[in-house]
């Protein structure tokens, strides 16, 4: 076998194994997205700047301090804090105005911090007071049917955090969509 | 000749390596079984989305849970006994739910955590806050020795067990003459405290 035969050979295997290896391993890659919840598109902004997705413009309006709201609240697990996240949704044309009414699919709001970490909503109703803001990307009408949001129209959002003193100060927010298996990332 | 030789010999080893990486392919309940950490109780165990540390085991013929005034409820009780596992866990990263926790017995039979509400594998987790409390199992006494705590996380894209994820398996460090022992002193009726926030 000549050099130049050898060389062909050894060339087609560094070609072919990876190949191998990718035609193995990248139909996986879906499935783990798919599973996880994790991948898919993502939109980031920060500063008070605006996230836009599928004209749906993402804003996040603030991050402050909650506290308890009743004398005789079950008290907070130690050394955590309350967050009260206040989030924007502002369709800018007709096929985002339609999307807040929507059947299926589902819009989660997470706390994050610079470590990485991400949490929950708290479902408990004490931990900020009455607010005038939306629970959920959803909009229902006075029939209680699902209602789109006008073009232009401002869809505010509050959901409260319950997380460590130290995340506090380095707070951000996700939302996640689903199916589109989009991510916004909102900072400060 | 001499190249006949080498050629046979060649055929036979790729044979042989063929039949050992044959051999050495994981089986479907490998290839789809968590990743697991390994540890013993009163070790924090890590994976790369929460930290888990069995902190005691305790076998019983009936327990009575506390509810979360602090009254304790009427006992409850099982056709086996009652395994009440008292653990530590802690989510890393996202939020953890260790619905997936089971008790697997010596012999290879796997006992899911009791339905009994307010318990460890009922609550969910989140990042940096630790949470203390009890696992519940009912299990025939004969399978007490040798047992070994295994917790998946919970999923949340796929409404399931994350079989792909990380999972804890403890050795409860019950060898025969421990578990035994623990029988023979097997309290009649055990108080079994709240999950609580550390």
């Amino acid at each position: 076998m000549t050099w130049r035969r050898q060389l062909a050979y050894g060339l087609g295997l560094l070609v072919l194994v990876p190949a191998v290896i990718a035609a193995a391993v990248l139909p996986w890659r879906e499935k783990y997205e798919v599973r996880s919840g994790k991948g898919g598109r993502e939109v980031v902004a920060s500063q008070g700047r605006a996230a836009t997705l599928d004209g749906v413009e993402w804003r996040l309006k603030s991050i402050t301090e909650g506290r308890l709201q009743e004398e005789f609240s079950r008290p907070l697990p130690p050394r955590t804090k309350i967050a009260v996240v206040v989030v924007s949704a502002t369709p800018r044309d007709a096929r985002a105005s339609a999307w807040f009414a929507r059947e299926t699919g589902s819009c989660k709001i997470y706390a994050a911090d610079g470590a990485g970490r991400v949490w929950e909503r708290s479902f408990r109703t004490d931990l900020a007071p009455d607010s005038p803001h939306a629970v959920s990307c959803q909009v229902l009408d006075e029939d209680y049917t699902l209602a789109p949001v006008p073009v232009g129209k401002e869809h505010t959002i509050q959901a409260e955090y319950v997380v460590p003193a130290d995340a506090f100060s380095d707070l951000r927010v996700e939302v996640r969509l689903s199916p589109d298996r989009a991510t916004v990332r909102l900072a400060p | 000749m001499r190249r006949t030789l080498v050629a046979a010999a060649v055929a036979a080893a790729l044979f042989a390596a063929n039949v050992a990486v044959q051999r050495a392919t994981p089986s479907p309940d490998q290839r789809y079984a968590p990743i697991a950490s390994r540890g013993g109780t009163g070790h924090q165990v890590d994976t790369t989305t929460f930290q888990l540390r069995v902190d005691r085991v305790q076998p019983a013929r009936t327990i009575r849970m506390t509810d979360p005034y602090g009254l304790v409820r009427e006992p409850r009780s099982t056709p086996g006994i009652w395994v009440v596992v008292s653990a530590t866990v802690a989510a890393t990263t996202e939020t953890f739910q260790a619905q997936g926790a089971r008790l697997r017995t010596r012999a290879g039979l796997e006992y899911e955590a009791s339905s009994v509400l307010d318990t460890l594998d009922k609550v969910t987790l989140q990042p940096g806050i630790p949470v203390y409390g009890p696992l519940l199992f009912e299990i025939p006494a004969r399978d007490l020795a040798g047992a070994v705590l295994s917790v998946t996380r919970h999923a949340d894209g796929a409404g399931g067990l994350d079989v792909l994820g990380p999972a804890v398996e403890v050795d409860l460090g019950l060898s025969d003459a421990y578990a035994s022992r623990l029988l023979k002193e097997m309290p009649s009726s055990l108080t079994v405290g709240q999950v609580r926030e550390l």
